[in-house]
């Protein structure tokens, strides 16, 4: 995968020197403070330097903070402008009238709102944020808080166009005036919450301040998410033929693909999972059936109310719960609890439920 | 279920006995107390579910109690009939064997069977058959744990045909374990709690990583504070060094010119002395003159006067003037002479003293242009050498210190940083990864609490038809056995009231249990046990082993209750009833009810029989 990552990035510095680009933004997290060494610094250094003499901005990210012997205190080609600063500072572009205003996370991240107050914007024609933060209702749960902001607070700022880092999906934010601020995301998927076609962004910036973006992939491997629905399979054969078809429809030889199960898996389906994966021809593959619901009919259990009184009320008084849940997460337990308790009433062992 | 013979072919102080219980009427065993009539009740009870298990103390006992006493075989055979099916039940309890045959067919079916044949036919594990239906007058009433009868209860009034039930159900929930990687299995919160743990645990080493790694920043800031300290005290002792050289310069251009002003100052003495010797020479040249001119101005006027007085001739006066003269001008070239001794040597060591003094003048008031690369300047100002030198020894010395913190800053940033690096990744994934887990942990706890807690609550409704059903069925025999209470009401949990009708007072289980005479509390919860037998017996009935079940009760409730038991208990399922009453048996034999639906059944007179 750190090969996929370099080519990644290799292939998006190209990119702008195809496009002729005047300036390359990057909004943080280029490297991982704790597992980069010298070597991925010099990959870096030495890559932004063959973009010379286009401009490069960095804004270092909550992963890529400014720490103790973080490599952006090595030297850096002349070319490559790296914020340092915890509060937003800026830099015009040579030969333009144009700025980038930008800021540096130190250690574990700037936590605070700073974009709640405006932010001073010089007085160049056209104004860039570069920066890397948590856009409100939108931060997966394992991901940082750092610089939090709301849309409102991004687009009340006087700024062009702002480029921003730290969710790994495409993510644009508008206004009347068009596109005022996007998430390029990663530039090569590395897990479950970066599947698909993965992104350098090439923005175009009119006189008047519109923005177009257009997307290009600059990963060479995806991460193929397939859901493959188990239910009526005969056998593991019938199963993993199904599986097959779906991939052949979805992914790419050189794709990470991971199959999810969902459905109801007949019993007595014995999956070899290693197996299986090892007859794939893509680049790696792992199937999961975490997704698939244990065999019941819960709507035959439902109906047969006078065969199975309590089995019956029991699911049926599940099933209202799960109508009135308010969130995913409710509907989730409350379909565990049918199948624990079902599982309970027939005397079948207790396992945890491996759903993701 | 009926039992319809017992072959004892060794069980405490029974041996080689045969009964048969009859198909259409209670069987009474009547017997004097220490005759084997209790060992008989508990080879029937062995008979039908055998031991608790060997390796529990409960078994172990049970099962040297009723060892032979005289080294017979330990073993019982029954003929039962049960689902249905003619069986024939083998137990030898020295092998530990247990054999099932069918009858009819004659193949051993023991495989399907659990030998616990109470659970197996009547769901009703050997435990909860002896709580409700084997009675033994001696023992203590109250039915202990009823969790399994409340199960059996519901599962029935569910309709259920397996042993499904709430309760059942309620109780694997409760006991639903967690498996952690470093061990298991564990009771949900116990593993949540174990997770938390280690969380803690994780969360506080990447604490101190980053406090380190903060600890670092800091460092770094002495460090780059250490290194501009450093090099201004490079510039410091560069400049030092020049201004030594400088100072050491200046010190030899004095030295220097000392010796010159000293050469200078002997020169000028020497001139000076040389002068005044030159002096001396014309003063004396002078006054050697002066002596002269004086003398020859005496002779020539001596002579003068002489020869004016006539005192001498005028030749020799005149030629004494004449001589006088030009004695005294000898002496006059004498004296002007002198003046011009040493002349030249005298201009020369006037120039020579005059050039000197002039040399030394400007020796004293130093000209800067004689010396511009020598300037005192404003760092050496005035210092010597050896100033600057003590001010660079000790500024050598700062440098070192300075050197030997940068190291150690170096070094201790850089191991920070390193176990930071080495140590925080593998943490981080760590922490994720049993934050997923005890997430997960929690998910279950939480989807088997909402399970039980909705089981629960669907069983509530089982529960009030059970409670219902047993209440009717009670109402009906508490009459019969204790005519003084009536309206037994059971809640969900089996446990149960009942009204004392001359008082009107409704008793609590723990009123019952307290304050009741030994008689009405046997006779209630005989009529409780029977209540719930009458219940549990809708799929297969549930035999009954009465061991001086009315024992406790006056005459007329002892007839009552055995006629209850005998006229309409016996009408539904197997009733076998051992007492020691034979009085009261012997007296109750002349009623038609007694001889219609009471077989009487010898036991045999064993002497120094007793129960174990």
């Amino acid at each position: 995968m750190a090969n996929d990552l370099r080519a990644a990035f290799e292939h998006a510095c190209r990119l702008a020197i195809d496009r002729q680009a005047d300036v390359v933004l990057a909004p943080g997290d280029l490297f991982d403070y704790e597992t980069a060494g010298p070597d991925t610094a010099e990959f870096i250094s030495r890559t932004l330097a063959g973009l010379a003499p286009i401009p490069v901005f960095i804004a270092p990210g909550n992963h890529d903070s400014l720490r103790p012997r973080s490599p952006y205190f090595d030297e850096w080609p002349e070319n490559v402008h790296i914020f340092t600063s915890p509060e937003f500072e800026s830099r015009p572009v040579a030969g333009m009238d144009c700025s980038i205003t930008g800021i540096a996370h130190a250690h574990r991240g700037i936590t605070e709102r700073l974009l709640a107050q405006p932010i001073p914007a010089p007085q160049s024609r056209t104004r860039i944020l570069l920066f890397h933060g948590s856009r409100d209702g939108f931060r997966p749960s394992y991901k940082e808080n750092v610089l939090p902001f709301s849309d409102a607070e991004l687009l009340a700022q006087d700024f062009t166009y702002c480029a921003i880092g730290h969710y790994h999906s495409y993510a644009e934010i508008t206004d009347e005036k068009g596109i005022r601020a996007a998430y390029s995301g990663c530039t090569q998927g590395r897990g479950l919450d970066e599947t698909g076609e993965k992104w350098a962004l090439v923005g175009e910036i009119d006189a008047e301040g519109r923005v177009t973006l257009e997307r290009v992939e600059v990963a060479q491997r995806r991460i193929v998410r397939v859901e493959v629905d188990a239910t009526g399979a005969r056998d593991s054969a019938d199963l993993f033929a199904r599986i097959d078809e779906s991939l052949r429809q979805r992914a790419r030889t050189q794709d990470a693909v991971y199959v999810f199960l969902r459905g109801l898996l007949p019993a007595g389906i014995e999956i070899d999972t290693a197996a299986w994966a090892s007859r794939q021809p893509c680049f790696s593959a792992t199937l999961s059936t975490s997704g698939a619901e244990p065999d019941y009919d819960l709507d035959a259990i439902c109906r047969e109310s006078a065969a199975s009184p309590l089995r019956s009320a029991f699911v049926a008084n599940m099933r209202e719960r799960q109508a009135a849940a308010v969130d995913d997460e409710e509907r989730r337990i409350l379909r565990d609890a049918t199948y624990y308790g079902l599982f309970a009433l027939d005397r079948r062992p207790l396992e945890p439920r491996d759903v993701d | 279920m009926w039992i319809e013979s017992i072959d004892i072919h060794g069980f405490g102080c029974l041996v080689g006995r045969h009964f048969e219980f009859p198909r259409d009427r209670a069987a009474l065993i009547v017997a004097d107390n220490e005759t084997g009539k209790s060992t008989l009740a508990a080879a029937i009870l062995a008979g039908l579910c055998g031991f608790p298990r060997r390796n529990t103390n409960d078994g172990r006992r049970m099962l040297a109690a009723f060892e032979p006493w005289n080294g017979d075989a330990y073993a019982i055979e029954m003929n039962i009939v049960a689902d249905a099916k003619r069986l024939r039940v083998e137990r030898d309890f020295a092998r530990d064997k247990f054999v099932v045959r069918d009858r009819d067919t004659g193949k051993d079916i023991s495989a399907r069977c659990d030998p616990d044949l109470t659970a197996h036919f009547l769901h009703l594990p050997r435990d909860d058959f002896r709580r409700i239906a084997f009675v033994c007058g001696k023992d203590t009433p109250s039915l202990g744990p009823t969790g399994g009868i409340q199960a059996r209860l519901s599962a029935l009034v569910e309709g259920s045909t397996e042993d499904t039930s709430a309760e059942l159900a309620i109780a694997a929930l409760d006991g639903a374990r967690y498996t952690l990687d470093t061990g298991g299995p564990l009771l949900i919160d116990t593993a949540i709690k174990r997770l938390t743990q280690s969380i803690d645990a994780a969360r506080h080493k990447i604490d101190a990583l980053e406090a380190d790694l903060a600890a670092a920043e800091d460092e770094v800031h002495r460090l780059d504070d250490a290194q501009a300290r450093l090099e201004e005290a490079g510039e410091r002792l560069d400049q030092l060094d020049s201004d030594f050289q400088n100072a050491l310069q200046i010190e030899r251009e004095d030295r220097e010119r000392e010796v010159e002003r000293a050469k200078k100052e002997s020169e000028i003495a020497r001139a000076e002395a040389k002068l005044s010797a030159i002096d001396q020479r014309r003063a004396y040249g002078k006054k050697f003159g002066s002596a002269i001119a004086l003398g020859g101005v005496l002779i020539a006027l001596a002579s003068c006067g002489l020869w004016l007085a006539q005192a001498m001739p005028v030749v020799p006066g005149v030629a004494g003037a004449l001589i006088g003269i030009a004695v005294a001008a000898v002496g006059a070239v004498h004296i002007a002479r002198s003046q011009f001794i040493d002349a030249d040597d005298r201009l020369r060591l006037e120039h020579e003293i005059a050039d000197a003094r002039k040399t030394l003048t400007l020796m004293q008031t130093p000209d800067a242009s004689l010396h511009p690369p020598l300037q005192r300047g404003d760092r050496g100002g005035s210092r010597s050498s050896s100033d600057i030198d003590a001010e660079r020894r000790r500024l050598r010395t700062e440098i070192d210190e300075l050197n030997r913190t940068i190291n150690d800053l170096e070094r201790r940033v850089g191991a920070r940083v390193d176990a930071y690096r080495t140590e925080y990744p593998d943490l981080r994934d760590r922490l994720h990864a049993l934050e997923r887990e005890r997430a997960k942990a929690e998910r279950f706890g939480r989807a088997i609490a909402v399970a039980r807690s909705v089981l629960t609550e669907v069983a509530e409704s089982s529960r009030r038809r059970w409670a219902a059903a047993l209440n009717r069925t009670a109402a009906a025999i508490l009459p019969h056995l204790n005519p003084d209470y009536d309206e037994l009401r059971f809640d969900d949990t089996l446990a149960f009231t009942v009204r004392h009708i001359p008082d009107n007072r409704i008793l609590e289980q723990s009123d019952i249990d307290a304050c009741l005479s030994t008689g009405a509390k046997d006779q209630i919860y005989l009529a409780v046990r029977l209540a719930c037998c009458e219940e549990l017996s809708r799929d297969e009935q549930i035999p009954i082993l009465l061991d001086d079940p009315l024992m406790t009760a006056d005459d007329a409730r002892f007839a009552s209750g055995l006629r209850y038991l005998v006229e309409t208990c016996a009408r539904k399922r197997q009733v076998i009833i051992l007492s020691c009453s034979r009085v009261r048996h012997e007296r109750l034999a002349g009623e038609a009810w007694f001889g219609e639906n009471v077989q009487p059944i010898e036991l045999g007179n064993l002497q120094g029989c007793s129960l174990a």
